[in-house]
């Protein structure tokens, strides 16, 4: 090992310590969606929606591509119209058929396939 | 070290990089707010896919062996993930090189091609906590192997496991990204290419992202800009080591991200192939 190499040690022992440290930063840790009690409750509800209008709102969307993950996943329920994201308040408008609205636990999986937070489902 | 027939061969090479970047070119997609070297805890939804690629211009020093030559790698690094549930991810990747030496005593240069080994790996996302509507804090672990590519001028020839973790940080406009991987030598040749000689390597990566435009989300964003900054590390337990600082420019919108950047080298410490003096990296992804 040359001396050079040495001046990488410090760079190195960073990384490791940023990287413990980010995840220390968010106190407790959970896996995904599912682990957040909001979210798994939302999953379990297999009542469908009233009307033809919901508002999800959605921790998370950090950039532009995180939200077209949501609006992706969205599309693909039956019955689903469009999708408006607000991604400075989390509001995710969905809009579906009249008779063909989806079920709660079915946005919710939605939610959780893209990896970020379900908070709450408000309807009209 | 260069390890390559040393016979003029431009045409091949750039129609293997052409027919990659036709191919892969256009099927881009999501796995947002990634620095340009440095991992991210991101990854593609439940069923959905995602490309990215790369094109890499390395710049190459004095050969140490010969004393005489120096030249350039052209990289196209292309990515597909595959989203398997919400939380874990198939990776793979595979770097294509166009090399060019060119003697200095004569001026003659010679150009080869090939496949280098192919990173193949599992990513679970492991932690995860949305703070807000767009703070969030994620970490995943990443589990995979680089197996041969066959061509034994850019392949280290051995499957070489490797082991790693990255976490991700976003506050407002900040984005704070570390990465920490371990790669097992299992034997192999020993080619140019940075981290894969016979000795195992570390990889250490931190970067930060500070989005430029808009300065709040609005309603109406579809667009955001970030400037990146990235310090890229690279440990090699038979002593070698490079650490370069790598600032950079990401684009994002709703269905694409562009990204330019440049690697300086701030520190090289290699004796058994050329150090790079410069790297230009230009990239992009587009959703259908």
């Amino acid at each position: 090992m040359t001396r050079h190499a040495f001046r990488s040690i410090p760079a190195l022992a960073l990384s490791a310590a940023g990287l413990l440290a980010v995840v220390s930063l968010g106190g407790c840790a959970s896996g995904g969606a599912a682990a957040d009690p909001a979210a798994a409750a939302l999953l379990a509800d297999n009542s469908p929606v009233n009307g033809t209008q919901a508002t999800l709102i959605i921790k998370g969307m950090s950039c532009p591509l995180c939200a077209n993950n949501i609006d992706t996943q969205l599309r693909r329920l039956n019955g689903v119209t469009d999708v408006q994201i607000d991604m400075s308040t989390g509001f995710v408008t969905v809009d579906f058929l009249a008779g063909a609205a989806p079920t709660r636990s079915a946005l919710a999986k939605a939610v959780a396939n893209t990896g970020f937070t379900l908070v709450e489902i408000r309807t009209q | 070290m260069y390890h390559m027939n040393s016979t003029t061969l431009p045409a091949g090479p750039l129609a293997g990089v052409a027919i990659t970047l036709a191919l892969l070119g256009p099927a881009f997609s999501a796995s947002a707010q990634e620095p340009l070297f440095t991992d991210a805890a991101t990854q593609p939804s439940a069923g959905a896919v995602a490309f990215r690629q790369q094109l890499r211009y390395e710049r190459k020093g004095t050969d140490p062996h010969t004393g005489e030559r120096d030249g350039t790698d052209i990289i196209a690094w292309n990515s597909l993930s595959v989203g398997l549930t919400g939380t874990l991810s198939l990776n793979i990747e595979s770097p294509i090189y166009l090399a060019s030496i060119r003697t200095t005593t004569s001026g003659r240069t010679d150009t080869d091609s090939g496949f280098a080994d192919l990173p193949v790996s599992l990513k679970y996302r492991f932690y995860n906590n949305d703070l807000s509507p767009i703070d969030t804090i994620r970490a995943s672990l990443i589990a995979g192997v680089e197996v041969p590519s066959g061509d034994n001028r850019f392949s280290s020839e051995t499957f070489d496991p490797f082991v790693g973790g990255v976490a991700m940080a976003i506050f407002g406009r900040w984005g704070f990204n570390q990465g920490l991987s371990y790669k097992f030598n299992t034997s192999g040749t020993g080619t140019h290419i940075a981290g894969d000689g016979a000795a195992d390597a570390l990889r250490f990566d931190s970067a930060v992202l500070y989005r430029i435009d808009p300065v709040a989300y609005t309603a109406d964003t579809t667009a955001a800009t970030y400037l990146t900054l990235e310090l890229n590390g690279l440990y090699e337990m038979n002593g070698q080591s490079e650490l370069r600082l790598s600032p950079g420019i990401l684009y994002e919108a709703r269905s694409y991200a562009l990204e330019l950047g440049v690697q300086i080298p701030v520190q090289s410490s290699v004796e058994n192939r050329a150090k790079t003096n410069l790297a230009v990296v230009i990239g992009w992804r587009i959703l259908f």
